[in-house]
């Protein structure tokens, strides 16, 4: 009986230190899970919003007209509050003359006003960014950037349809950095 | 019951774990990379170029790998600037003959240590991005250049298939012809029809009478495996993916149908064996060896080599490395036109076998071609690539962010 007693009695405290001995595990099994969240944390999952819809072949109407899309007769400067963002050159002011627009402006003066603007326009060096460069993005989307967007890409035809996504506002490490 | 010894060698390397899984988690450029990828396969390339741009300056072993996904998402989002740049960078380094010492470690550790600088095929892609985007600007020199390193890069291939990147033949083909060296062009011309005789894009009609290029890449880029003993050789397999070629409408004419240019498994599958594939067979088979002694040893209760052998064997780095440019199509096709100078509406059918996949259907409007030279145009195909949810319009001021904090609020209707 004693015996049986002292035998239970050592089993209770053996199961006792066994359950203590769980504690340390469980604590570092807490603290792997909470250092691998942490770092997961950080990773920004991509979601596309936009659903899917078969695209109809009709063309979207050109609304700001640019290098690409040829001028838009009648349309002024976007910086004057028109809808073209057309690189400046000769012919150009030609045309903004023959629709007797923009007289008192000449080459000069018009290149002269997107510099004030910081607006940084089509040249050698700079081409082809498809607004993605340090100035963009897009004017029309509050940027500097006036180069022609790349034809064939979805940028290129939200900017001339003037139905493009807004600019996502640059977060506060990136900002820093 | 466990002893406290026993309970500190857990908790020892439980606490390993956690500085592993800190480590592992805390790693923001694999995160970055892994979020760009997502943002790539679901064609927001704007998005994929930022998010891998992340890690494009980190000088650690995919320095390379790094700049590729660059220049992978700058070039599919038409910003034709930002990815000759990211090529170039990634390409001085495949050429160049710097990361040895981590080749030497390589050789004994992990494969994966050495310095990446990919395959003779992604060396070669590497460089044809590169020329096709000097191509695209009229430098036909710089153009040219790139298209022989990217043959250059081919030449590690494997008896048989060096100078088979029939693309690039073809388009060092055309620079010399801008360049007014016909016989010159006319020896390159040959060498890609060589590779694809019935491509008709590749004939002197084609060439000298059509003014719209059109580089169409199909799908994915193959995948590289681990095979043989232990892992420790890779083998390429195919991506998988379902369009086989395209069909092309120009304001509802049909222009034809694309011709195959460059097959990138073929090429990948040509890379060729070299004597890093054989150490790494010896590494498999010493491994493997260890294991199978370890066991052995161990079944016969043969004291402590049993175990250590065992461990040795397990513990021994021998898989072959298997990062490879996954954002590299399957396919590169080519196809060209006569146009009118104006501006079109291209349609581009993708196609399993003669079916058009509808959900892989582009089309894209306003592209222009131009009175003076030739155009050239860059596609990739994707299901549900060319989608027609576009966001409502917007009425934007000057000085004014659409929608942003400026004040400026977004309205309905056509401004």
């Amino acid at each position: 009986m004693t015996q049986n007693r002292t035998g239970k009695r050592q089993n209770e405290k053996g199961k006792r230190q066994n359950r203590f001995l769980f504690l340390p595990f469980t604590f570092y099994f807490l603290l792997f899970t909470f250092c691998f969240a942490a770092g997961c944390a950080q990773q920004r999952p991509y979601t596309r919003l936009d659903l899917f819809r078969v695209k109809d072949e009709t063309p979207e109407k050109v609304v700001y007209c640019n290098d690409c899309t040829g001028h838009v007769p009648g349309s002024i400067p976007f910086v004057l509050g028109g809808t073209c963002c057309c690189t400046p050159t000769q012919e150009l002011i030609d045309a903004y003359h023959r629709d007797g627009l923009l007289l008192d402006y000449d080459l000069g003066r018009l290149k002269q006003l997107y510099e004030s603007l910081g607006i940084q326009i089509m040249d050698g060096q700079h081409h082809d960014c498809n607004n993605q460069c340090p100035w963009g993005p897009h004017i029309l989307q509050g940027g500097k950037c006036m180069v022609p967007p790349t034809p064939g890409t979805r940028h290129y035809e939200e900017i001339i349809t003037g139905r493009f996504r807004l600019p996502e506002p640059e977060h506060e490490d990136t900002k820093r950095r | 019951m466990f002893s406290e010894s026993k309970t500190m060698r857990a908790a020892g390397i439980l606490a390993a774990a956690v500085a592993c899984a800190a480590v592992a988690g805390c790693a923001g450029g694999a995160a970055s990379r892994t979020a760009g990828r997502s943002a790539f396969w679901q064609y927001d390339y704007a998005a994929a170029q930022k998010l891998f741009a992340e890690s494009q300056d980190r000088l650690d072993r995919n320095y390379v790998l790094y700049n590729l996904e660059v220049g992978s998402a700058a070039f599919e989002g038409g910003n034709y600037y930002a990815a000759r740049t990211a090529f170039e960078r990634a390409a001085q380094v495949m050429r160049g003959y710097g990361g040895n010492t981590q080749g030497i470690i390589s050789l004994i550790a992990n494969e994966s240590a050495k310095l990446y600088k990919g395959d003779p095929y992604e060396q070669a892609m590497a460089n044809f991005y590169d020329g096709l985007v000097y191509y695209r600007w009229g430098d036909w020199r710089n153009a040219r250049a790139a298209f022989h390193q990217a043959l250059m890069a081919d030449q590690s291939s494997a008896e048989g298939n060096k100078e088979d990147f029939a693309v690039a033949q073809f388009m060092i083909g055309k620079c010399y012809l801008k360049l007014g060296e016909p016989d010159n062009a006319r020896i390159s011309f040959e060498k890609a029809r060589e590779k694809y005789p019935n491509n008709p894009y590749f004939s002197d009609d084609a060439i000298n009478s059509h003014n719209v290029l059109l580089i169409i890449q199909l799908g994915r880029a193959p995948v590289k495996t681990q095979t043989g003993l232990a892992g420790s050789n890779d083998v390429y397999e195919g991506g998988r993916y379902r369009e086989t070629g395209a069909t092309v409408c120009a304001n509802g004419r049909l222009l034809g149908q694309s011709a195959l240019a460059v097959d990138l498994l073929d090429q990948a599958q040509a890379s060729g064996r070299s004597a890093k594939d054989t150490i790494q067979t010896i590494k498999g088979g010493i491994k493997t060896g260890l294991i199978a002694a370890g066991a052995q040893q161990m079944t016969d209760n043969r004291g402590a080599a049993g175990p250590i052998m065992l461990l040795a064997g397990l513990l021994m780095p021998a898989g072959a490395d298997i990062r490879n440019w996954d954002l590299l199509p399957g396919e590169v096709h080519v196809l060209s036109a006569k146009l009118e100078p104006g501006s079109y509406t291209f349609k581009i059918d993708f196609l399993d076998g003669s079916t058009p996949l509808l959900d892989y259907r582009q089309v894209w409007f306003h592209v222009p071609v131009n009175a003076d030279g030739e155009t050239v145009l860059f596609f990739r195909s994707g299901r549900e690539k060319a989608n027609g949810n576009f966001p409502p319009p917007q009425s934007p001021k000057f000085g004014e962010a659409p929608g942003g904090s400026s004040g400026a609020t977004a309205t309905e209707g056509t401004p």
